[in-house]
């Protein structure tokens, strides 16, 4: 299990993005758990970065126009 | 200075086209991608977004500023109708086929960015909310407590588990399976 007081700190890193902090690296150092929970949520965070729907061009006055 | 949301729906009202030219430029692209994002289809999402504000336009007002704000309202408004679509099974039917069709081929540029898509949208409605909100639109932990209607502890508690669900589901994509 992944210590629970720690998942707030890595997920805000992974999507900030920023390297942990000397607390958590020291703790990352020694738990296998939240480290692999950091890989993860790394991966996560650039899959994450490379999504996105754009908006559709010109797509909004054509909409009034209809309704 | 910007009229807010409950001002130009105000003016809306009272028959002011412009105001509602103005609220459906500054809220139709958002929701658009909200229902495309859960949705896959662009279809069904052109057909919510456009629900979304004819519903608006209804007769008979049925939105309480004292409730909430109308950008909130419209989402509400929005996950209803998805919720409908997907009970009458119009959503599941075109997510294939949009992305046989490479409808969304210009958008979604790998493999991985597809499987990420579709593992979003088979997430439960409360954690594909807030991925979808905080991670792809990439609003506010303020915005997002706002639109859904719950705490901000709340949003951030469903983020962290909803970000851990998607992990481990692209995790066992990813993986090829074992061949006995």
């Amino acid at each position: 299990m992944i210590c629970r007081e720690r998942v707030g700190e890595l997920v805000e890193c992974a999507r900030r993005p920023s390297e942990p902090g000397p607390e958590l690296r020291a703790h990352l150092a020694g738990c296998t758990n939240c480290r692999n929970r950091w890989e993860a949520e790394k991966d996560l965070a650039a899959a994450l970065e490379s999504c996105g729907i754009e908006r559709r061009p010109g797509a909004s006055r054509t909409g009034v126009a209809r309704l | 200075m910007q009229r807010s949301d409950e001002e130009l729906y105000r003016l809306m009202r009272k028959g002011n086209q412009e105001a509602f030219a103005q609220l459906y430029e500054r809220r139709e692209p958002a929701l658009y991608r909200y229902a495309l994002h859960i949705t896959g289809s662009p279809v069904t999402a052109e057909e919510v977004a456009h629900e979304v504000f004819l519903q608006l336009m209804a007769p008979v007002a049925r939105f309480d500023a004292a409730k909430g704000s109308l950008e909130s309202f419209l989402y509400g408004i929005a996950r209803n109708l998805i919720r409908v679509a997907r009970r009458q099974g119009q959503v599941e039917e075109v997510v294939d086929q949009a992305f046989e069709h490479d409808i969304l081929g210009d958008l979604i540029q790998s493999e991985t960015t597809a499987a990420l898509y579709r593992t979003v949208r088979e997430l439960p409605e409360r954690y594909r909310d807030v991925i979808i909100l905080c991670e792809l639109e990439e609003r506010s932990y303020e915005d997002v407590a706002r639109l859904i209607g719950r705490p901000i502890g709340t949003v951030r508690s469903r983020l962290h588990r909803a970000r851990a669900l998607l992990s481990a589901k692209l995790k066992r994509l990813q993986t090829p399976a074992e061949v006995f």
